[in-house]
């Protein structure tokens, strides 16, 4: 059975694989890549963009999601939590 | 009122800085495990946090009890009787006892507080009766220590409900380490070995007061190592 990610991991997901693009996908590859339904997708990447942490651009007939500083800064942060997590066995 | 100091005299006031270790350490990793808890919400995470504050918190009440014993009380009777010193304190002294007990409870429950995260315990009822046994460890190894000499046997029940906490804890993070294989799990479970290995020899203190500084030095050890791991964990990169 596949275990179920928690916020902390979608979002960890989301930053990464946009990083490891280059910083910059397209939004229906992410949702793909990253495995949400088009809703949850939506509310994740308007909570990031809320956040600075990442960008939304329009080019031709695609948008695309760009990572920003912000989002870079965030994911060593979350890399942290997530070890200190593991490490604790939380 | 009658009270009782198991540490030799030369040795005051330092295990204070050692605990000092201890309250930083414990402290810090409450603070991010808070950090943790307000990005993932999880209760799990919240309790650990209010766990490793709970500690911190037990430290600071031992430091300041025993800062307080040892300083004011040197200009009070003593009496020596066998290995122990006794020293005689007023009724307003009772502030000892309390923080002895405050000292106790919340280290207790600091340990509880880990050991029902990290066994992922859910049933609350069960948490109710080991919430009534620590208390009842905590007033009968105080009373213990500060009635009479006759019940001194019942003192180091403290040492030995805390030890049987950090086995099961030190179990768990070797289990940790061995499924992980990582620097950090083994020095996460060498830590809390310490501080069980310190409990165990806390237990016999009462044979000889040097043995509260072996203690001591285990459990700086130990606090000193988690501090360490901290380090680790949430340097920069």
């Amino acid at each position: 059975m596949v275990k179920k990610r928690n916020k902390i991991e979608i979002i960890q997901d989301i930053l990464r694989t946009i990083r490891d693009k280059r910083g910059k996908i397209k939004q229906t590859h992410l949702m793909y890549k990253v495995n949400l339904s088009h809703k949850l997708m939506k509310s994740y990447l308007e909570e990031l963009i809320a956040k600075e942490m990442i960008s939304e651009i329009k080019e031709e007939r695609n948008i695309y999601i760009l990572i920003k500083p912000r989002g870079e800064e965030f994911m060593d942060k979350l890399k942290k939590l997530t070890e200190f997590q593991e490490a604790f066995g939380l | 009122m009658v009270n009782i100091l198991f540490s030799p005299r030369w040795f005051w006031g330092i295990d204070a800085l050692f605990e000092s270790v201890a309250i930083l350490a414990t402290a810090l990793l409450a603070f991010y495990a808070y950090k943790l808890y307000k990005f993932t919400k999880k209760s799990s995470h919240k309790y650990f946090s209010l766990s490793f504050l709970t500690l911190s918190l037990a430290f600071l009440a031992k430091v300041i009890t025993n800062i307080l014993l040892y300083f004011p009380s040197l200009r009070k009777n003593t009496i020596d009787f066998l290995l122990l010193k006794y020293y005689i304190l007023s009724n307003t002294n009772l502030i000892y006892a309390a923080g002895n007990l405050v000292y106790r409870f919340m280290m207790l429950l600091g340990l509880l507080g880990i050991f029902w995260v990290i066994g992922k315990a859910r049933e609350k009822n069960k948490l109710l009766i080991l919430l009534y046994f620590i208390s009842a460890v905590s007033f009968v190894s105080i009373f213990a220590a500060a009635t009479s000499y006759f019940i001194l046997e019942l003192y180091p029940i403290f040492h030995i409900t805390a030890a049987l906490f950090l086995a099961y804890i030190s179990y768990f993070y070797y289990d940790n380490f061995i499924k992980k294989r990582k620097n950090t799990t083994l020095g996460i479970f060498l830590s809390f070995l310490l501080i069980f290995l310190s409990q165990i020899i806390f237990i016999f203190v009462l044979v000889d007061l040097r043995i509260y500084v072996i203690a001591e030095l285990l459990q700086l050890a130990g606090y000193f190592l988690l501090l360490y791991e901290y380090y680790t964990l949430t340097r920069k990169k």
